[in-house]
């Protein structure tokens, strides 16, 4: 495989996500961008900690599934 | 916006000057490449993207890889979770900090309380001239003395001290409401009050100066082949000069930078100041300006390469728009270039984001 179309694939993906961009493949999934509100987190023993916002990859696979979007 | 698969396919032609039907082949055969690993049991990674793989209930998952993950959450970059404690003991930590402070606020009140004009260059400057002369004091008695004998510039200082007191005696004489011979002494005194502190100041720097030069002469002369005591010199003697070095300074690495390259300056590959290096572009950029226009980018650019930085301007396509964007320096990692923010000047400090460097 052509190492030049990866390093292009990753950019291509990468820039779109950045812009919060959806990206579709058919028979294969979709990338998105998921925002994660600040939150906080309380452990069992106690401890409550503010989890910082973040912006998160998902994947949505949709491998051998009819595409619903 | 979606991006489908045809549209990818257009991206991917633009960026690596291929044929389409040669995209869509390798596409295709990346997409096989990671069904096929995965269906093996095994996780296909693409470096510096993410990882690939069936989970329990089979289904194809993705893992991003770190890079990616900061990439795309590089907004809140440098953000960590924080623990809350109901009881804290580092709210005592701020305490000294605002104890430190503290003293600086004696200095601004004077300021602040004074209401009337008139009174203004005594409150704010008084203190000044308590400080200075406390300062100098010990150096000018001392040197008093001295300077008595020689008395150039101590004449000067006493000459306008003497007339302006008979200036005074004159107008309180006069008759005149009391109001207005208020405001008149007040003036009066405000002036000499400014003179003294003008003299004083002299008294001083002349005082500095003169210290500085027997302090640098005598070193000079004893070790001559020594460079730091040479340099102390000039360090001691450039707090009047200081802004004109500061605006050659600049002007005279510029120039460096346009004409020649960089033959004396040794530059690491990444950082703020200096000049871009190619071999850096793999790194991330802090972006400081955005524009519609291809010649504001420009122009504002140029103004932040006199200033010393490294400065790149790109175009990206936002929202069907396309922006130019402003940045400045050339980082390794998203966090080296969260770092660099705090060495901007305000506001750059505050209003700009990192973005990763390409070339268009």
């Amino acid at each position: 495989m052509n190492k030049e179309f990866v390093h292009a694939f990753k950019e291509v993906i990468r820039d779109q996500l950045v812009g919060k961009n959806k990206v579709e493949l058919e028979g294969f999934g979709i990338f998105a961008v998921e925002h994660r509100e600040q939150h906080q987190k309380k452990y069992d023993n106690g401890r409550v900690v503010v989890m910082p916002p973040t912006d998160v990859v998902v994947f949505k696979s949709n491998t051998g599934t009819p595409d619903e979007n | 916006m979606k991006i489908d698969k045809e549209k990818l396919v257009e991206m991917l032609v633009e960026k690596t000057g291929m044929e389409k039907d040669e995209v869509e082949n390798q596409l295709l055969q990346l997409i096989d490449r990671i069904k096929d690993a995965a269906e093996r049991g095994k996780a296909l990674e693409i470096k510096g993207f993410g990882l690939f793989y069936f989970d329990e209930s089979n289904k194809l998952t993705f893992d991003p890889s770190e890079e990616l993950s900061t990439e795309i959450s590089f907004k809140y970059a440098g953000m960590k979770p924080v623990e809350i404690n109901p009881e804290r003991d580092t709210s005592f930590v701020p305490d000294p900090v605002s104890g430190e402070k503290s003293t600086d606020k004696p200095e601004s009140k004077p300021e602040r309380v004074s209401i009337f004009a008139p009174d203004e260059p005594f409150r704010s400057e008084k203190p000044e001239k308590e400080k200075k002369s406390d300062k100098t004091e010990k150096v000018e008695k001392s040197k008093k003395s001295e300077k008595a004998a020689k008395t150039q510039v101590s004449e000067k200082a006493a000459q306008p001290k003497k007339k302006k007191p008979s200036v005074k005696k004159k107008k309180k004489s006069s008759p005149k409401s009391s109001d207005s011979i208020n405001n008149i002494i007040i003036s009066i005194a405000a002036v000499i009050l400014i003179a003294v502190l003008i003299f004083g100041y002299f008294y001083y720097t002349d005082s500095v100066d003169t210290m500085t030069q027997t302090g640098a002469e005598s070193p000079a002369q004893l070790q001559t082949l020594d460079p730091v005591p040479e340099e102390t010199p000039e360090m001691a003697e450039t707090p009047e000069v200081i802004p004109e070095m500061e605006q050659v300074d600049p002007a005279e690495v510029t120039e460096e930078a346009d004409d020649a390259g960089q033959p004396e300056v040794v530059q690491t590959t990444y950082g703020l100041m200096g000049d871009l290096m190619e071999d850096a572009n793999d790194g991330y950029s802090i972006v400081v300006h955005s524009f519609n226009d291809e010649i504001n980018a420009r122009s504002t650019a140029a103004e932040l390469n006199g200033d010393g930085y490294r400065v790149l301007v790109s175009s990206r396509s936002v929202s069907a728009d396309t922006v130019w964007r402003v940045s400045v320096g050339q980082f390794q990692t998203l966090q080296s270039a969260v770092e660099a923010t705090n060495e901007l000047p305000s506001p750059y400090n505050t209003q700009n984001f990192i973005q990763r460097i390409q070339i268009n």
